[in-house]
């Protein structure tokens, strides 16, 4: 048996576990950037705008008591282009430097396949030779919203 | 980066352990546990142990005056197995219980012994597709 969220794993609810993990992914963001950079503590803090105290607190890892919003401030600040993400459990949330790849959570946006077959045109001799092909047929009947 | 799953020696029992824990206690040590899923390591109130034949992680929070809560992990093939969990007066020193040693050296032998079989079927299917 495994979970995939450490604050699921630790009897968080779904709203307070998503923000808690897009928190520690931030900050987590933000440390590396400091590892990487090899600023000090106040050299960085001038760079997120933020005091050298809580850039020692974002380094140790202590940052229950920091908002997810400071935590983006400070990114932009710093000019870092980063990402955070959700969905309906904890395990879909997810922040991080960078742009986010083409991945799993995001083919939830396109409606399931199963109703591409069903608003296409049925496969038969007589339409198997028009130009449009089914799958591009059915993309465009799909009504913006979803089925 | 696709984090590491937690796996736990038994859910039902970690699960029965943590309930009791206060939230902030929980949500500390949620918080560097996730780190460990995206392959960081905690920087504060964790420390390896030497004792065992694989290297184990301790992470500790302190909790009022003498309540120590700590939680023990290691990280193998892509994924972070926790070990045990359980809470110690502080007046017992930091040395480790012979009990709770005993315990944990019982579940590495199990999660080794797994991770064996894991293996010995992976090279099977391997030659069954040469």
């Amino acid at each position: 048996m495994s979970i995939r969220n450490a604050f699921s794993a630790f009897g968080f609810a779904a709203d307070d576990a998503t923000i808690d993990t897009l928190r520690t992914d931030l900050a987590f963001a933000l440390r590396q950037f400091i590892d990487r950079s090899g600023m000090g503590q106040t050299k960085a803090g001038h760079v997120f705008g933020l005091k050298q105290s809580v850039v020692s607190q974002i380094v140790r890892g202590d940052i229950e008591h920091l908002s997810v919003e400071r935590l983006i401030r400070a990114m932009v600040r710093a000019k870092i282009t980063g990402f955070a993400e959700w969905g309906g459990s904890p395990e879909l949330a997810r922040a991080g430097t960078g742009f986010r790849t083409f991945g799993v959570s995001s083919l939830s946006f396109v409606p399931p396949i199963g109703e591409f077959y069903a608003k296409s045109p049925p496969v038969s001799a007589a339409n198997v030779n028009k130009t449009t092909p089914v799958v591009a047929g059915a993309l465009t009947e799909v009504p913006a919203g979803g089925a | 980066m696709q984090e590491r799953p937690l796996h736990f020696w038994d859910e039902e029992e970690w699960k029965a352990t943590i309930a009791g824990w206060p939230e902030a206690v929980r949500r500390g040590f949620a918080t560097r546990l996730r780190v460990v899923q995206q392959g960081g390591q905690p920087h504060s109130r964790a420390k390896p142990l030497s004792d065992f034949d694989i290297p184990v992680w301790e992470m500790w929070h302190r909790d009022g005056q003498r309540v120590i809560y700590s939680v023990h992990y290691v990280s193998v093939s892509g994924r972070v197995e926790v070990l045990d969990a359980f809470e110690k007066d502080s007046r017992e020193g930091k040395k480790m219980r012979k009990s709770d040693r005993k315990r944990i050296s019982a579940r590495i032998a199990a999660l080794k012994r797994d991770m064996d079989e894991l293996e010995k079927r992976q090279r099977q299917l391997r030659r069954g597709l040469h």
